[in-house]
């Protein structure tokens, strides 16, 4: 019969093991691995699976014990254990023709990005409950209206040129701010930058981004590597984007600041030249607002806190975000860019 | 009684049903259910759900439930497992 145990992967014997397995499958093992099990017949190991974070990955059946519901008590053990470590949402990345072994077992499917890579979930928090909590920002806003995804690291004038000219050439605007704290600033504060330097527009709304704008989640980091990544990215954030947000928003234009530095974001812009139209979403692009012969950037602004230069920064800035920057309140962040070469 | 942790019992397996207990807001029994039979047997396992709930007194929870075409004696079974865990969390504290 068959015998599952949580595996030790500070023990070389039992990681190799799994390695191997996977490698016959044609996985790798995941990296920062915070549980994993075998499932073990004659003391041969037969099948494994783990848990990265809220994340479901290297999940294996040997070929010859194929068919015999060993996925699910995989899986069921890698949900049990979440629970138990107090996560409440799962999710799982697959290959387009795996999917359906896994919405067998109770996961949905929350984006594809054909042919590269599908993204499920499990949990009852999901993408649906998501929307039910978006849907209510459109009630008694005008249709056809538009929408930007802005990070702002921090608020720059740049950013507010671009939400300026989309408030005035748009009936109503939503300001999608990218929740995931990977940045320098923190959500709290870039949000906050964001409504007080925005104040005197009347017909936008301010949209807390959750976990499905831009997260990790979107753009899941161990996918990276390989040459085609960062498009089936870009297009799992753009698909997911086009079936979940724009439609409950009742969004038909979506802005965007021109790209000329990050490839990274540049790819994400020609991806979005390529999606949105086909999706009925109509995409803007925007020079960027210069200051000197150099385009305004909330990097730009980073780079001179590092250097001490706060106050070169002034013109680049909104008077809250310059305010917020010199006040005490500001000195954690000011004192972590310094110490930080992130990009981020 | 009122759940206040969050525990499971059952699995994903074929014939099985997981059932995850977590506090409820309010004195009532929510019970959400997953599964490919829904339309014909929904009511009869949520029917079977509350029943079990109520027998071992529980008064508050949000019950989630991923049904794998369990029948009625499992769904029973997985319920007062969770109820049980609940409580033997309930005691460690």
């Amino acid at each position: 019969m068959f015998y599952e145990r949580e595996l030790d992967i500070r023990n070389d014997k039992e990681l190799n093991e799994v390695k191997n397995l996977l490698k016959l499958l044609g996985l790798k093992l995941p990296e920062g691995i915070d549980y994993i099990i075998g499932i073990y017949h004659n003391k041969e190991l037969i099948g494994t699976g783990s848990l990265v974070g809220n994340i479901l990955q290297g999940i294996g059946v040997a070929p010859n014990f194929k068919e015999q519901g060993l996925a699910a008590r995989i899986v069921s053990n890698l949900i049990k254990k979440a629970v138990e470590m107090e996560k409440e949402q799962l999710y799982v990345y697959t290959k387009p023709e795996e999917v359906k072994s896994f919405t067998g077992l109770g996961f949905q499917i929350v984006s594809k990005a054909e042919p590269y890579v599908v993204l499920l979930e499990w949990g009852w928090d999901g993408i649906e409950a998501f929307k039910n909590r978006l849907a209510c920002y459109p009630e008694g806003k005008p249709e056809n209206s538009s929408c930007i995804v802005v990070n702002c690291n921090p608020f720059t004038l740049g950013h507010r040129y671009l939400i300026e000219k989309a408030s005035k050439e748009s009936p109503w605007l939503y300001v999608i701010v990218v929740e995931e704290d990977k940045s320098l600033f923190p959500f709290e504060v870039r949000i906050k930058l964001i409504e007080e330097g925005t104040k005197d527009f009347k017909n936008i709304t301010i949209i807390p981004g959750g976990k499905y704008v831009i997260s990790s989640l979107t753009f899941p980091a161990y996918f990276t590597r390989e040459e085609e990544v960062p498009k089936a990215q870009a297009l799992l954030d753009l698909e997911l984007f086009t079936d979940h947000i724009t439609p409950v928003l009742k969004v038909k234009r979506r802005y965007v600041g021109e790209e000329p530095f990050c490839p990274v974001t540049s790819l994400y812009n020609e991806c979005m030249e390529k999606i949105l139209p086909r999706k009925g979403i109509e995409l803007i692009v925007v020079k960027r607002l210069e200051k000197n012969d150099e385009a305004i950037s909330a990097s730009r602004v980073r780079e001179l806190i590092r250097n001490d230069k706060i106050k070169e920064a002034k013109n680049l800035l909104p008077e809250s975000t310059y305010k917020f920057l010199i006040s005490p309140e500001a000195e954690e962040i000011t004192k972590r860019i310094k110490n930080s070469s992130s990009r981020h | 009684m009122k759940i206040t942790t969050t525990v499971q019992a059952g699995s994903l397996e074929s014939s099985d049903i997981l059932i995850t207990l977590t506090p409820g807001q309010n004195e009532d029994l929510i019970i959400n259910i997953k599964s490919d039979v829904i339309k014909q047997f929904g009511s009869v396992i949520k029917n079977k759900i509350e029943q079990t709930l109520k027998t071992f007194g529980v008064t508050s929870v949000v019950c989630y439930a991923d049904d794998k075409g369990a029948m009625d004696y499992v769904i029973e079974a997985r319920v007062e497992a969770a109820v049980k865990k609940a409580l033997d969390k309930e005691g460690d504290k």
